[in-house]
């Protein structure tokens, strides 16, 4: 796949531009450095290397960093901390509980409630399946590798998790969190990392299959 | 320009004293990715000249006085290693690195599409470990390409090149010895793909047709460093490899 730089030419009118393009006159320009996609009249560059930014309605990996009276300051892994206000977890909480209930780096599976033009980011836990990950083991991926696991067709995490006989949960902001045997999160912690570090993902990734934990029992 | 005495600056047969022609710049190796800590970098090779920059952001800025409600702000460090010249240097900022700071960050900003994270500050560390004159072109070419590796978008990435004056006659490129005791120095940057000019210094002085000389000689050596660049970017991207 073609990789192109900041500043190339991807495309002219009438086609359209998207995500890492950026239209000037009647051409499109690459903005980041990345692979080249096309697609119904829509050119798309697709950065190697980027950063998380929140989304509305995102599901993320959270880690507390610190606590108010009425709210948890959060690390999503994007520019900037996102807040988790009281009346927004699910369970009863009022002013001066907060201390108690969740300290600096319990993690908890969120989703993104608001995110303002100036990037003021709210939580909520508020929604089915979110809630406070007390048990297991989180990983952390570059945002630009997630499609290697989870992408299109691809399904990578799912069949490694039913390898490794774990659960997953993926974030998008890049952070996948595992639970089951001890052993077994090991295991399906290093595939991930291999996964995302990998040049040649598809052999990686039939290799690991081979190696899996239930291939063994 | 800081030096003194006569020293000769051209060879008898015309060609400056490391065997370059007028119109030659000295040999240019870059590599993308090569701080896995950081999100995005790179290190420069150019003649003797060692530079590596880091990106690291967007983030939040602090102090919160600094932050801009519209757009980003492009914060570059720009140093020179201890060890980076022949007689040691005073450790720490100065003048001088305060200055290449300054113009370097007025550069990235006018490629970068800051407009794209209020309230934030994107890091560019540029570490000078070898110095041979050139080190502010390097610095911009190194912070350019670490910022492309970050995946921070850009309008276009920074070519930079500084084209000089030694012995009466206009060159490309000085070497050190051509910068401490030649009569001018014109480092510029450029945007490659959108032909715009960004930054501009002189020291020293030249004639209107010695300007437009040196400008040529910059814009023609301007397609070699840009295409070094995407090659080390398209290296890097082959390294990471995969879908």
């Amino acid at each position: 796949m073609e990789i192109v730089t900041p500043g190339t030419v991807v495309g002219t009118l009438p086609m359209r531009s998207g995500f890492g393009t950026k239209m000037i006159g009647d051409q499109i320009i690459a903005t980041v450095s990345g692979r080249i996609r096309e697609s119904s009249n829509l050119v798309v560059v697709e950065s190697l290397n980027k950063s998380y930014f929140p989304g509305l309605g995102d599901l993320v990996i959270a880690d507390v960093i610190s606590v108010r009276n009425n709210m948890w300051i959060l690390d999503v892994r994007g520019p900037f901390e996102a807040i988790l206000p009281a009346s927004l977890v699910p369970w009863a909480s009022g002013y001066g509980q907060t201390h108690h209930q969740m300290t600096p780096g319990a993690s908890v599976l969120a989703r993104i409630q608001d995110v303002d033009e100036t990037m003021r980011c709210v939580l909520t836990m508020k929604g089915a399946g979110l809630r406070k990950l007390v048990q297991g083991s989180i990983v952390d991926v570059p945002i630009g590798k997630i499609n290697r696991l989870t992408g299109g067709d691809v399904a990578r995490l799912s069949a490694l998790k039913e390898a490794a006989d774990c659960r997953a949960i993926v974030g998008g902001n890049g952070r996948i969190w595992i639970d089951g045997s001890l052993d077994h999160i090991q295991w399906l912690r290093d595939a991930i990392v291999a996964i995302s570090k990998a040049n040649d993902v598809g052999g990686v990734f039939s290799q690991l299959l081979e190696s899996a934990p239930s291939s063994k029992l | 320009m800081g030096g003194y005495g006569d020293v000769e600056l051209l060879r008898e047969d015309g060609l400056r004293l490391d065997g370059r022609r007028l119109d030659e710049c000295r040999p240019i190796s870059i590599e993308a990715g090569i701080l896995p800590q950081a999100d995005g970098s790179a290190s420069v090779q150019w003649g003797q000249n060692l530079v590596i920059a880091a990106v690291y952001g967007p983030q939040e800025a602090h102090p919160r006085k600094i932050q801009r409600q519209d757009r980003a702000i492009v914060d570059v460090r720009y140093n020179m290693a201890p060890f980076s010249t022949t007689d040691r240097m005073r450790p720490g900022f100065n003048r001088r690195s305060i200055e290449i700071s300054k113009v370097t960050a007025e550069a990235l900003e006018s490629v970068v599409e800051v407009e794209r994270w209020p309230r934030s500050k994107i890091s560019v560390e540029i570490e000078v470990l070898q110095a041979e004159a050139g080190t502010r072109c390097a610095g911009i070419v190194a912070a350019s390409v670490a910022l492309a590796d970050a995946g921070i978008p850009m309008v276009d990435m920074l070519v930079s090149i500084a084209s000089g004056k030694i012995a009466g006659m206009v060159v490309c490129d000085l070497d050190q010895v051509e910068d401490n005791y030649g009569e001018a120095d014109l480092p510029i940057a450029v945007m490659p793909n959108l032909g715009n000019l960004v930054f501009i210094q002189m020291d020293g002085d030249l004639s209107p047709a010695e300007l437009n000389q040196a400008m040529e000689y910059n814009l023609n050596s301007t397609t070699a460093i840009h295409a070094e660049m995407v090659r080390a970017l398209e290296t890097a991207a082959a390294k990471s490899g995969g879908d």
